[in-house]
């Protein structure tokens, strides 16, 4: 916490409001007590603590008065009031806006929900001076010029960055890069790879930044190697292949002797065919050293390329469509600017989650998260439909141990496609329909098993990856309307 | 005779001003035009009350401009002036809609006559036309009068809501209204809205007694909106004998703005609508009085699903969600088979009346069987279900309800279902309700009875060890697991519990998240930057302290010095929409020995459990 608060312990219990007060003033906040209700409605008014703490056996002024006078004068209206007190008290006092907290309190959950209640009044305040984001393109303010003027003011915040499909973002605490992310990438490859970028649209958001510190370089040296970097790629472009170009080992040539860490790496992954860009996802070196890398192997004939097979698709969904998904997702919910649907992909492979992701790359709006682990348990992808509506691609594992997971993670799913007919993936296609009643519909080739026929909610789908997505969605929208 | 204003129309200067001067002289005021085109510009509705028109010119003649006129105003008096006597031009004339025809050179007597006549046929349409508009608005305040007299006798306060709204809506032309009621608490609930409004838009809920709406709501007066101005947009208050039973919302007039007579009809509207809302409202609280059960005062099953079945259709109609909670006293006919009905019914009698004295005022409390109770809550989530459920055990545990001594054990199985999550219509929820009855009674939490164990006690009895024997656990009371975990999965499992959170942020829950030290790299966190810190999950963190955390996103609990949590990583959820516990050991070597569950019962325990032991609130 930056900055000192001063907050009002009103409790009539000397002892709490002691043991209260000290551990509040070790966290550099200025704490005043008052001992009964007209005391604290003095102080209210004329300190105007950041936060109330009142205990409800407050006499003279009883809770509920005492929020209902701050409330109704426009100068302590927006103190938040934290009322502390028995069980008993819970029931009488649901009215209230702040929060309760029953008695006997941890310590540690008090301090927390004020500084929730603390963060929120910080919110309603910035929100109320306007700091707007910053916003606009590239080709006004480069983004070196951009990342250098966030460091000057040590601004703190995310900064993300859009061209086409792809977008990043990067995390600036005290205007230095603490991490970046670019879809499944994280740390400095991301922030490189961002680095690249001479045209497209930002935004920045003002916030304190919460996640991990993955990076710890200043700017300017960080600008220095991005530049270094993207004048030698632009050297050896003529000789890289496209992005979408499918990669693979020659079977025919030997690695031979000790190879650079990053060499193995590449070498190891290509064992079995990727695209350019999933290899660069999936490596952990950053960019330009697996550029450098797959040069030196593709020039030694030990890797081969053939051009990409996947043709650019239209969108998923037709504008009416995507806006009566989009209610389906929000049903009973009050409506919130983004909605996000969750879909279930169900296999037993990694390899075959990975493949059905991989194939339904060329959608619009489609970005990958992370690539799927042998767990089977995460989010791996989104597809961006609208502005309000997301779609998320998921994995449910359907082995038995992991059983007691289908029902929490089946139980926010608009739908599942079953990619493969093995027996946990039956079991968990079973349970989906029966259970919970989500739409699943069988993607890929394959018989429909005989545990799955005659089940309600059930349709068998043999087209291509997109075609069953697009199938299950349809399936969604059929059972909104009903 | 009186003054009368009249347009003349001659192209001929002459002609035009002879007979302008014998009309000045006759006492009338006279405007001239030159051409046809000319007097069209000129004509208004009421301006002239007789037009004099020469039949021919150039351009546009009499007989079309007659013709013109008609069309735009058909109860102009119209009187041609001609040259030659001709039967041909006069019957043209009279045809294109002339009311006479005069023949030049125009005596002044004649011109008088015919003008007269004229002007007398403009009286008598004057008169008839303010007749029918008296008629009309009386016929109007007539059928206003019936309408109102049908609101008074309709009873079904659900039917009441809607018709009152569109009533008012019909009588000042508003496409859009909204109505909220009060409840006991002097709070107005919205009940009804249709038109152009937005929902979210509308308050949910408005207080009597203070904030903004307290002061016009206590004048009866309609007031508009903040910052908008009453013709635009008006709430009016519903009184009737002094106290406020709803307020109305009526906006978007078809077109233009609202007018005072509006205003005042609405008014006038509302006052009948109050009454009568007032009137419905009693009648179903009567109503409701006579279907209670006389042994426990609960009502009837016919009327429970009744009124389950209306409450299904307003969650629909508004968006909002309701709960069913059944309760099964299981073994009560062992019981009544050996110490006799008597005693049963005593038992049973005593399970209601603390159900009675748990649930609200809102809530409906049914009995289908002696052993079989069913409560209905109104705007409660499963959340809140399982909250009353739990209040009612605690009760019944309280008053040592179900323990006797020498008597066959009876249990208390909960369940519960909430509209729209669990099914569309009362018969599915209910078949829900009563499958999570079943599955509490098999729960592994009913036969460990994990209930007389404190939370670590019972943590140590569910993960046991590599020579325990396998858990007693039914697949059908939602599958618990014990045996080696993958390595992965706790992280994997925080990461993912914490996106499901993200989302949907509204949803309501609780997730504790144990670990052996609390820092920022925690997936969970990382998961979760960039969500407002406002989610309906409350999060904690519970572990040795590390660095500290971003201050919102989670509530850490430190807990130095604690060698259970130590040794025992552990998740539990417990959310509107499901329950799930997890608790592993790491080993030296190997993968982590870990027992996982989506027994609701099992995580109900565990996390209230859990609460006590380390004193944190519930949700």
């Amino acid at each position: 916490m930056s900055r000192a608060r001063k907050i009002l312990l009103a409790d009539p219990d000397a002892e709490v409001q002691r043991e209260l007060a000290r551990a509040l003033r070790e966290r550099g906040h200025q704490v005043s007590v008052a001992g009964d209700g007209s005391r604290a409605l003095e102080v209210s008014v004329l300190r105007h603590p950041d936060v109330v703490l009142f205990d409800a056996d407050c006499r003279l002024v009883d809770a509920r008065t005492f929020v209902q006078i701050l409330r109704t004068n426009p100068r302590t209206e927006d103190i938040p009031v934290l009322v502390t007190g028995s069980a008993k008290d819970a029931e009488r006092l649901r009215f209230l806006r702040d929060g309760f907290l029953r008695k006997p309190h941890s310590l540690d959950e008090v301090l927390g929900r004020i500084a929730q209640l603390l963060r929120r009044v910080d919110a309603a305040r910035a929100l109320r001076s306007e700091t707007r984001e910053i916003e606009g393109s590239l080709k006004q303010m480069a983004l070196s010029d951009l990342l250098q003027v966030l460091a000057v003011n040590r601004r703190s915040g995310s900064l993300s960055l859009e061209r086409g499909e792809l977008r990043g973002e990067i995390f600036l605490a005290d205007g230095r890069p603490v991490n970046a992310r670019v879809g499944p990438v994280e740390g400095e490859k991301a922030l490189f790879r961002i680095l690249a970028l001479h045209e497209g649209n930002f935004a920045f958001a003002p916030g304190p930044y919460a996640g991990p510190r993955r990076i710890d370089r200043p700017v300017e040296e960080a600008l220095l190697e991005a530049m270094r970097q993207s004048d030698e790629i632009a050297a050896m472009a003529s000789s890289l292949p496209a992005p979408t170009d499918r990669l693979r080992l020659n079977p025919g040539a030997a690695l031979l002797g000790e190879q650079h860490p990053v060499t193995a790496e590449v070498a190891r992954l290509l064992a079995e065919p990727r695209s350019t860009s999933e290899l660069l996802d999936l490596t952990s070196a950053i960019d330009f050293e697996v550029m450098a890398a797959l040069k030196a192997l593709l020039e030694k004939g030990i890797v081969q390329t053939a051009p990409a097979d996947a043709a650019v698709s239209g969108p998923l969904l037709s504008a009416a469509e995507t806006h009566s998904l989009r209610a389906r997702v929000l049903r009973g919910r009050p409506a919130a600017r983004e909605a996000v649907g969750k879909v279930a992909l169900l296999s037993e492979s990694q390899r075959t989650t990975r493949a059905f992701l991989d194939r339904i790359r060329t959608l619009p709006g489609f970005r990958l998260q992370r690539y799927p682990t042998p767990e089977l348990l995460g989010t791996w992808a989104r597809i961006d439909l609208s502005d309000g509506l997301r779609l998320e691609l998921c994995s449910i594992p359907g082995a038995d141990v992991a059983r007691p997971l289908w029902r929490p993670f089946a139980a926010g799913a608009l739908g599942a496609l079953a990619l493969d007919r093995s027996e946990p993936t039956v079991a968990l296609t079973l349970f989906l329909a029966r259970e919970c009643r989500t739409p699943v519909l069988l993607a890929g080739d394959g018989a429909v098993p005989a545990a799955l026929k005659n089940v309600p909610g059930l349709a068998p789908h043999g087209g291509k990856p997109i075609q069953s997505l697009r199938g299950l969605l349809d399936t969604i929208l059929r059972g909104g309307l009903e | 005779m009186p003054s009368a204003r009249i347009l003349v129309v001659d192209d001929d200067r002459f002609f035009r001003e002879v007979l302008s001067l014998q009309l000045r002289n006759l006492g009338h005021e006279v405007h001239c035009a030159e051409d046809g085109q000319r007097a069209l510009a000129e004509l208004e509705p009421g301006r002239f009350d007789v037009v004099v028109s020469d039949l021919l010119m150039p351009k546009l003649d009499g007989l079309a401009l007659t013709g013109e006129i008609r069309k735009r105003l058909p109860d102009q008096e119209v009187i041609l002036v001609t040259q030659q006597s001709q039967v041909a031009t006069a019957v043209a004339a009279l045809r294109a809609g002339a009311s006479d025809f005069l023949v030049k050179p125009v005596e002044e007597s004649e011109l008088a006559e015919r003008l007269n006549r004229s002007l007398e046929r403009v009286a008598l349409k004057r008169e008839r036309a303010r007749l029918l508009a008296e008629n009309l608005e009386l016929s109007r305040d007539q059928v206003l009068f019936q309408r109102s007299l049908g609101m008074l006798s309709t009873l079904d306060l659900e039917r009441l809501q809607e018709t009152s709204l569109s009533e008012l809506c019909a009588v000042c032309d508003a496409q859009s209204g909204a109505l909220w009621l009060s409840d006991e608490q002097g709070e107005l609930h919205l009940r009804s809205y249709r038109g152009l409004v937005e929902r979210s838009r509308l308050e949910p809920r408005i207080s009597i007694a203070d904030g903004l709406f307290a002061e016009p709501l206590k004048s009866g007066a309609a007031f508009p909106a903040p910052g908008g101005r009453l013709n635009k947009g008006f709430y009016l208050p519903l009184r009737a004998a002094g106290e406020v039973v709803g307020l109305v919302l009526l906006s978007d007039r078809l077109s233009g703005d609202f007018t005072a007579r509006e205003l005042a009809l609405a008014r006038a509207l509302g006052d009948f609508a109050a009454t009568a809302l007032r009137n419905a409202r009693r009648y179903s609280a009567l109503e409701r009085l006579g279907l209670r059960d006389r042994e426990t005062a609960a009502y009837n099953l016919a009327y429970f699903a009744d009124y389950a079945a209306k409450e299904a259709y307003k969650a629909r109609r508004y968006g909002r969600v309701f709960s069913l909670l059944a309760l099964r006293l299981d073994g009560l006919e062992r019981l009544r088979d050996q110490l006799g009905p008597a005693r049963a019914a005593q038992l049973a009698r005593g399970v209601a009346s603390s159900l009675a004295a748990v649930v609200r005022d809102s809530d409906v409390v049914a009995r289908a069987a002696e052993d079989e109770l069913y409560v209905l809550l109104p705007e409660t989530d499963h959340l809140g279900a399982q909250i009353v459920g739990r209040r009612v055990q605690a009760m019944v545990d309280a008053e040592g309800l179900l323990e006797s001594a020498g008597a066959p054990a009876v249990g208390l199985s909960l369940g519960s279902a909430t509209f729209p999550r669990d099914g569309q219509d009362f018969d599915e929820l209910l078949h829900v309700c009563r499958r999570r009855s079943e599955e509490a009674r098999l729960s592994l939490a009913r036969k460990l009875d994990l209930r007389r164990l404190d939370f670590w006690s019972a943590v140590d009895l569910l993960l046991g060890d590599t020579n325990s024997p396998p858990l007693p656990a039914d697949d059908s009371a939602g599958p618990s697991r014990r045996g080696l975990l993958p390595g992965a999965l706790f992280h994997q499992l925080q990461f993912e519990l914490a996106l499901e959170v993200a989302r949907d942020p509204k949803a309501r829950g609780l997730l504790y998240v144990g670990c052996q030290e609390i820092r920022s790299d925690l997936p969970v966190i990382e998961a979760l930057s960039g969500v407002p810190a406002d989610t309906g999950m409350h999060i904690y963190l519970l572990g040795r302290r590390g660095e500290a955390i971003p201050a919102g996103l989670a509530t850490p609990v430190y807990l130095d010095g604690d060698e259970r949590i130590a040794r025992t990583e552990f998740v539990l959820l417990y959310s509107e929409r499901a329950a799930y516990a997890l608790f592993q050991r790491r080993q030296k070597d190997g993968p982590p020995w870990g027992f996982h569950t989506s027994d609701e019962a099992v995580v109900d325990e565990l996390v209230s459990k859990l609460q006590q032991r380390y004193e944190l609130q519930p949700l």
